[in-house]
């Protein structure tokens, strides 16, 4: 089962299959909360909205009908339960992302990686939300910009203008780290 | 293709050129293999590329994520809720028929009762037909007047 596509896992779940549907918030949950968190500021609602995202997903199942790639919708779904609690909360701080993820034993190198990566976290924190939403899906979802603009709820080139002003923002704020690589 | 132009293509596609339109590409990759500007614009956006990839990946895969997508499987893993419109599916496969598909020719039969019913219960067949009386009698002029069918009276 693990060689089916979201969408063929998403016909078993319509007809009840328990299985598929752990398989397919094995392969979501993680993307789920991530991509929540980034929104919401904080790992508590982004991980309500994941499980509340995954329960939708079980529920209308058979309602459910490919006209969309599974992904897209189902980040179109946790970005509205996240819009959706932002309404009703105030905003919280965007990335105590915390820090990078061991780099290894060099405490120099660590040092500098851990600096690099809290600088690319704020600049990727202060872009507007459009623009850090279309770049966390560009970037870490590997979504085409078609598919952003159909998450998103936009057009293909309301997707350019927003990742052709973040990427410019970025490259302002990271041009001095750019140049290392 | 000229530098201004590559320079909006990778801040619109960035540096993987399987994102680009298929109509710039080959115009595209011509000025980075003659240009070394163009080269420098590529290798700037790649490098931006990867650090931007680089934090976002390690992002998702701290041990808070995982910690919380681990809850998230767990609570879920539990009695799930009733699914919505199962009841389709339900007579979907009792009939073996994809009721999806077919709803709107299915809803034309009840649409046709109901009609018929509105069309009963209304004065309008009479006026279309005539009142009852006039009926018979014209029936009945047929059958039992004999000049009509041999001339014998």
């Amino acid at each position: 089962m693990d060689g089916k596509s979201d969408e063929e896992l998403m016909a078993q779940i319509a007809r009840g299959d328990e299985a598929a549907f752990r398989l397919l918030t094995h392969r979501y949950s993680s993307r789920a909360v991530a991509l929540a968190r980034r929104v919401t500021g904080n790992i508590a609602d982004a991980e309500e909205v994941a499980q509340e995202a995954l329960l939708r997903v079980w529920i209308n199942a058979p309602r459910w009908r490919p006209v969309a790639s599974f992904r897209t919708w189902f980040y179109r779904v946790v970005l509205n339960l996240c819009l959706n609690r932002k309404r009703r909360a105030p905003f919280a701080a965007l990335e105590d992302a915390g820090d990078p993820a061991d780099p290894g034993p060099d405490p120099a190198a660590q040092l500098d990686e851990q600096q690099t990566g809290r600088l690319v976290a704020e600049a990727i924190a202060e872009l507007p939300e459009r623009q850090r939403l279309a770049i966390v899906l560009t970037y870490n979802e590997g979504l085409s910009n078609a598919e952003v603009a159909a998450v998103l709820g936009t057009s293909v080139s309301g997707i350019e203008t927003l990742l052709v002003r973040a990427r410019r923002s970025l490259r302002e704020k990271l041009d001095a780290f750019v140049g290392k690589l | 293709m000229n530098l201004a132009q590559l320079e909006q293509l990778l801040e619109t596609y960035g540096s993987d050129e399987t994102r680009w339109p298929r109509a710039t590409r080959d115009a595209a990759r011509r000025l980075i293999t003659t240009n070394s500007d163009a080269q420098r614009a590529l290798e700037r956006a790649y490098n931006m590329d990867v650090l931007i990839k680089h934090h976002l990946s390690e992002n998702q895969q701290t041990a808070e994520i995982q910690q919380s997508a681990t809850r998230v499987m767990a609570a879920l893993h539990q009695k799930l809720p009733q699914q919505k419109g199962q009841w389709r599916l339900r007579l979907s496969r009792l009939l073996d028929f994809d009721l999806f598909a077919a709803s709107p020719r299915l809803a034309a039969l009840p649409a046709v009762v109901v009609l018929g019913f509105l069309v009963g219960l209304s004065d309008f067949s009479h006026q279309l037909l005539g009142s009852p009386s006039t009926l018979d009698t014209d029936v009945s002029a047929i059958v039992f007047d004999s000049d009509s069918l041999t001339g014998l009276r």
